[in-house]
């Protein structure tokens, strides 16, 4: 199973955010971090493949299979997008939240089976016990745990996920990015995160795909594309590549001066 | 569902963990638990209902026992043609009345919010019942309207086809391309003033006993109850209600926010021109039959979100029941506060729904505030 983008171009109104950008396969069992500066079209290049807004041009393959040809129902089973939005008032259980999602594709009723699959992945995250609070009462970690059982509870093929480890302390974004890592290569998933933190990109993911200004900078292996001067430039800053006390690289940056 | 919760157990994978299969099975439990407690909660209120209906129906003037009037609920012609002309042609029509308009008023209010992800969107907050009120006046007033040689019905038409032609506006701007909930919001408030002003407008050109026909008509009625009125009632609220119901998951995924929904796979376009279609279906009719009803739209599901929280396949019908309980006990009050008189419902309603209406603005600041 792989996914790819080819020469997808989209705006909003006369703003061309999107600009004929294409993406090499992404394989299944993949974890793959977009980066790139604010406004580098990081959320429409999301809502582009997810379907969820419609593009000028360009093309999604799935498996050989142009995304195009699926219904939006077909399309949001096997492609997920999950976008940052936090609701803060709801006076709607966990439970419920992911048994939502999981209605979308079935009939009215609550089937003993759907009741299974939405305990199953409650149990599977570990965030059994937050069943029948309420969503506003739960911690922002939290909430992104659920965030996620609802995507996963459809068992889609391809999930892509904005910022999920935004307004998160350091332990809920290692933990949730273990959580993320763990379940794509169990899963065999495609999944691609929009990270602000390039170093826990390339401590998580198999490869980054560097966006800026509508346009795919570079794609590749994570520590590679981190000892790429590109990366500095996109984010207009200097960077300097650091050996960790394991061997492993980190990244630090500084502003430009006169910046 | 619990015969169904047994099979499940029965079902499970002797491969999976034991402890894993516990969390399940308690996970599996709370939730029909949950689910029971619900629909106890949806029959408490039928049950609430049915009786302030009969309580409605036993008080006005003439003082008749509740058994006299039970007897005559069960055999028209019981106790004579008397009371079978009080209590099935007056008071019934009446009590039914409340309970099918409330229901009415309930579910677009409940519908309202969801649409427009604001606790204090109603039909009357977004100046639907305004639009119906300028309308009626129209016809007290100057006879103008959309139909010939109706009489009396000129009125009610007006303020039906105002009303719907206000939804039918905000369903244009919910059309437009970038055009958010809370424009939507202000658009309503807007409309609101406007026909506030045209009513006021009349007000001022209208002769004396005009004038009162206004008053009156604005101040919300159920004297103007029909058997004729509760068949196109029922009858649409059979309609509306199975379709809306037929779609409280999707409405359920759009309380999650639209990208949400969308990313689910929901036909939100669609979605938002169906239900403001029951909507301003709902809300023109309830207001053409009784007048100007403000805050059961907005105390019903209020107290429904608070008893079933906001799933709509519980939250919906209990709206419903719930504005039919508020104004079915509101008709109830408006005949025992002083007796012999019947006060105006939209008097009664607007009293208890001002401190509520206050309480959500209250609930809401604070939310924002955390």
């Amino acid at each position: 199973m792989s996914l790819s983008v080819t020469n997808l171009t989209a705006s909003y109104g006369s703003h061309l955010v999107l600009k004929e950008l294409s993406i090499a396969n992404l394989e299944k069992g993949s974890f793959t971090a977009l980066l790139g500066p604010n406004a580098a079209g990081k959320s429409t290049l999301f809502k582009s493949i997810a379907g969820l807004i419609k593009t000028q041009s360009g093309d999604v393959v799935l498996n050989d299979k142009n995304l195009k040809d699926y219904s939006k129902i077909e399309r949001a089973r096997d492609v997920i997008y999950l976008p940052q939005s936090f609701y803060s008032s709801l006076a709607l259980s966990v439970f419920e939240s992911v048994l939502v999602s999981l209605k979308q594709k079935s009939g009215w009723r609550v089937k003993p089976e759907d009741i299974q699959q939405v305990a199953e992945i409650l149990a599977l995250l570990n965030i059994e016990h937050l069943a029948e609070k309420n969503i506003s009462e739960l911690s922002g970690g939290q909430k992104q745990l659920v965030a996620l059982a609802r995507i996963l509870v459809v068992k889609p093929k391809v999930i892509l996920l904005d910022e999920p480890t935004s307004a998160l302390d350091l332990h809920h974004q290692l933990s949730i990015l273990t959580v993320i890592k763990k379940l794509t290569i169990e899963r065999g998933l495609i999944t691609i995160a929009a990270l602000h933190d390039v170093n826990l990109a390339a401590k998580f993911c198999d490869q980054i795909i560097l966006l800026d200004k509508g346009v795919i900078q570079t794609q590749g292996d994570a520590h590679k594309v981190l000892a790429m001067p590109i990366l500095g430039e996109a984010y207009k800053v200097k960077t300097l590549l650091e050996t960790g006390s394991k061997g492993q690289l980190y990244l630090d940056a500084e502003l430009l001066e006169g910046a | 569902m619990s015969s169904e919760t047994q099979q499940l157990s029965a079902n499970q994978d002797a491969e999976i963990p034991k402890n894993i299969l516990k969390k399940q099975h308690d996970l599996i439990h709370g939730f029909v638990a949950s689910e029971s407690k619900k629909i106890q909660m949806l029959l408490m209120v039928v049950i609430l209902l049915t009786l302030s209906l009969i309580v409605d129906v036993s008080i006005g003037p003439g003082n008749f026992s509740l058994s006299t009037v039970l007897d005559v609920l069960l055999d028209k012609t019981s106790h004579g043609i008397k009371l079978e002309v009080i209590i099935w042609d007056y008071r019934l029509p009446i009590a039914v009345t409340a309970v099918i308009v409330g229901a009415m008023l309930g579910v677009s209010g409940a519908l309202m919010q969801t649409l427009l992800n604001n606790p204090l969107a109603e039909p009357f907050t977004l100046g639907v019942s305004s639009a119906a009120s300028f309308g009626a006046a129209l016809a007290i007033v100057t006879g103008i309207g959309f139909a010939a040689n109706v009489g009396s019905l000129l009125v009610t038409l007006n303020a039906f086809v105002f009303a719907l032609g206000t939804c039918g506006l905000l369903l244009l701007l919910m059309r437009l391309k970038g055009v958010g909930t809370q424009t939507i919001i202000l658009f309503g408030i807007a409309i609101f003033f406007a026909f506030n002003a045209l009513l006021a407008m009349m007000e001022y050109g209208a002769s004396e006993t005009e004038l009162q026909r206004i008053v009156f008509w604005m101040l919300g009625s159920l004297n103007r109850a029909s058997w004729l009125q509760i068949f196109w009632g029922t009858g649409l609220l059979c309609v509306v209600l199975p379709f809306c119901m037929m779609r409280t998951w999707q409405l359920t995924a759009l309380r999650l926010g639209e990208e949400n929904a969308l990313s689910m796979g929901i036909d939100l376009a669609r979605l938002r021109v169906e239900i403001l279609i029951c909507i301003s279906l709902l809300a023109a009719t309830a207001v053409a039959f009784v007048g100007t009803i403000g805050f059961v739209g907005l105390v019903g599901p209020h107290i429904a979100r608070l008893l079933v929280g906001e799933n709509q396949r519980y939250f919906i019908p209990l709206s419903a029941l719930l504005g039919a309980l508020m104004l079915s006990v509101t008709s109830i009050v408006s005949k025992s506060i002083t007796p012999g008189i019947i006060y105006p419902i939209g008097i009664i309603t607007a009293l208890i729904g001002v401190p509520v209406f206050l309480a959500i603005i209250m609930r809401h600041s604070k939310e924002q505030s955390l």
